[in-house]
């Protein structure tokens, strides 16, 4: 197998300059800026590489937001009505600001059947948040989600990247506290 | 191009290789169900209304994306496919409102064409319609109801295919989607009132034309845009006696199947401060006693052998015919008067789709008649009668005012009441394009037919009559009874115009170039 193409980081890097002296309030930082010069390389054409730079902006800058978004669309030539579109489409995507530590628990089959329910009210009430919010502090996001293909450790829930899991109504708020204790 | 034959529900037709089943089917005389599918816009597959019964296929397709090729034969009338239509039409209503009769698509709207015909079931839906935003104003001629949207993303292609800009979007997903524009972008591109003639339902509609008029009242005649030189065919749709509306005409030689926003909008002088009798110095009068009075002038003049003391003034916005009798006017009754015109009307903008700088809808057929466009040469040395035919050459340039006023008497052969009307002796009406037959030549030498589409509004008449009527005053005539007369005359004594048979000219013009008619599509 023949590897990628090597990248004309050149081409890439002029155009990058241009958008960011157009004085937006949000750009890459230059790390970024670089693995996203190697993300064009990948792809037949920059309008291909919308979803893999929308991930970048939101590990980035947290959320999509609409500066964000036209940042984006500036970047890949694209109009920003498109960058909208695919945003709203996909719900990891997110449109407002998320706690540091988002938590993703899964009530489908079997982590309910696990009691993944009673997982869920104890998280609710150890946060003193409903799905979909967040905490005051900023520290904790709070969302529910389908299958996240980890049965074998039912009740199980997404925190940022990592997986945790078996989880009982106890142990949810030992997990908590200790996040909040990493936070600080 | 290559010929195939298919079968379309058992009848054997030929139709051109390449050619999708949606416009198969449209030349064997049947319609298949779509709403995503636009010629001018291309397949797109979402709307799953199209499908269709091959043979040798055992799963229904969708027709806007299957082929035709030699012995292909296919189906719309079996129970399988009226079974899927219906089916699909009942996801399509499931959130849509049943409010056609205060939607202003109703009567041209292919959900409620679909669903009387294939349809008609009691809802399954037990919960609650999910409600979207209804009247929003998405830019400023077009107005959104997300509830009656289908989806069919065809003002989104419209917006990235044609005009490039991109502003409409579908976002959100499942039962949530519907379509938006991109906060602070409204929907102003010039071609925005397209999204309404190819939104399939009452999702997007025009803000000039909603609640005027229900369509099932218009009738429709095919006609021609006067907003510019490009000349892009319409349907002037119209109701006593009144136009409400253009449409874009098919015509893949000027316009495909679009047209601008400021073009379609160029009707209304069709209805509003319309001459509609003569007014002889600010008195409404008869036609025949003003038309004596003119002609009484001329014949002063021809008969004391001062016809180079008459001017005419034509004008660019005038029809081909206007030009050619005003021509005839002056050089054969007349004997040598002075003749030319004026681009009066301001260059406007012109871009890489239609919209043309030059404002005139016949400034090329004032060239191919050897008509000069300067009216200096015209007015610069005053004299007895002066005639203005068409337009507003002084409500367009004012300074033309102490040239008119070196001639003894101005008269006024035009459709509106304007500045150039008030300052005239005599104003005598004539009928616009909506009121009689006729052609104009756009900027690429295409010479188009526009069709008459109501009665001559008051004592209006048609302008080579008028002329005819003055010439009679010197003893001389036209013998022109309609526009065939005028065109027999037109190509006998016309070089430009000699390769062009009227009769021929169909719906879609003849390029004046070529001497052959781009399409034998006769009327």
């Amino acid at each position: 197998m023949q590897p990628y193409a090597k990248p004309n980081l050149d081409i890439a890097g002029r155009e990058a300059c241009h958008v960011e002296s157009m004085g937006h309030s949000v750009a890459f930082s230059d790390a970024s800026m670089e693995r996203f010069r190697h993300l064009l390389t990948r792809y037949p054409n920059k309008q291909a590489a919308l979803l893999p730079t929308l991930w970048m902006a939101q590990q980035e800058f947290g959320w999509i937001s609409t500066e964000v978004i036209e940042y984006v669309s500036e970047l890949l030539e694209l109009p920003p009505s498109h960058v909208y579109g695919v945003v709203s489409f996909y719900t990891m995507y997110y449109r407002k600001p998320m706690g540091k530590y988002h938590i993703q628990l899964c009530t489908n089959l079997s982590c309910m059947l696990m009691g993944g329910s009673t997982v869920l009210d104890a998280l609710q009430e150890k946060l003193g948040i409903g799905l979909g919010e967040t905490t005051a502090d900023g520290m904790f996001s709070l969302d529910e989600v389908e299958c996240l293909a980890a049965c074998e450790m039912a009740p199980c829930c997404q925190m940022n990247d990592e997986y945790h899991g078996p989880l009982t109504p106890e142990s949810v708020g030992r997990f908590v506290d200790e996040l909040r204790a990493r936070g600080k | 191009m290559a010929k195939v034959k298919i079968q379309v529900n058992g009848r054997e037709v030929e139709v051109d290789e390449g050619l999708n089943l949606i416009e198969a089917a449209r030349i064997a005389g049947v319609e298949v169900p779509h709403f995503c599918y636009h010629p001018g816009l291309g397949v797109d597959g979402n709307c799953r209304q199209c499908l269709v019964e091959i043979d040798g296929i055992p799963k229904l397709q969708i027709a806007c994306n299957s082929f035709v090729k030699d012995g292909l034969a296919f189906r719309t009338d079996t129970e399988r496919v009226t079974r899927m239509q219906a089916g699909v039409l009942e996801f399509l209503f499931l959130n849509h409102p049943l409010d056609c009769p205060i939607c202003d698509q109703s009567g041209e709207c292919l959900l409620q064409d679909y669903y009387i015909s294939n349809g008609k079931y009691e809802s399954r839906l037990d919960t609650d319609k999910r409600h979207k935003r209804k009247a929003v104003p998405v830019g400023p001629r077009v107005m959104l109801d997300a509830e009656r949207c289908v989806l069919c993303s065809r003002c989104v292609r419209f917006c990235d295919k044609v005009t490039g800009t991109g502003e409409m979007r579908i976002v959100n997903r499942g039962n949530r989607a519907e379509i938006t524009t991109y906060p602070d972008r409204p929907l102003e591109n010039d071609y925005s009132l397209c999204t309404v003639d190819v939104c399939p339902v009452g999702a997007l509609t025009s803000k000039d034309f909603r609640f005027r008029k229900r369509v099932w009242h218009l009738q429709s005649a095919k006609s021609l845009c006067t907003g510019c030189s490009r000349g892009c065919n319409v349907y002037m749709e119209h109701e006593g006696g009144k136009v409400y509306r253009y449409r874009p005409r098919e015509n893949m030689h000027v316009n495909d199947f679009w047209m601008c926003d400021p073009g379609r909008l160029t009707y209304t002088p069709l209805n509003d401060e319309r001459l509609d009798v003569a007014i002889v110095t600010g008195e409404e009068r008869t036609l025949p006693e003003s038309i004596e009075q003119v002609g009484t002038w001329i014949n002063i003049a021809v008969a004391s052998g001062q016809s180079d003391s008459v001017a005419v003034l034509v004008s660019p916005q005038s029809s081909t015919e206007t030009l050619y009798a005003a021509k005839r006017f002056a050089k054969d009754i007349l004997g040598g008067a002075r003749i030319g015109g004026g681009n009066v009307r301001p260059a406007g903008v012109q871009d890489e789709i239609l919209r043309r700088a030059d404002a005139n809808p016949n400034s090329k057929g004032l060239e191919m008649l050897g008509l000069s466009a300067d009216p200096a040469a015209v007015l610069s040395a005053g004299g007895t009668v002066l005639l203005v035919i068409d337009d507003d050459p002084l409500g367009m340039n004012p300074d033309l005012a102490g040239a008119f006023g070196k001639f003894e008497h101005v008269v006024y052969l035009g459709s509106n009441e304007n500045a150039t009307s008030a300052k005239a002796e005599i104003a005598l009406p004539i009928t616009p394009h909506s009121e009689c037959d006729g052609t104009f030549v756009n900027f690429e030498g295409r010479v188009q037919r526009f069709w008459k589409a109501l009665t001559p509004r008051g004592d209006s008449l048609w302008s080579p009559t008028i002329m005819g009527r003055i010439a009679e005053f010197t003893g001389q005539e036209f013998g022109w009874k309609s526009v065939r007369d005028l065109w027999a005359d037109l190509q006998k004594t016309e070089d430009a115009f000699a390769a062009i048979d009227y009769a021929s000219l169909g719906e879609v013009g003849a390029a004046a170039g070529s001497g052959q008619p781009a399409s034998a599509s006769a009327e």
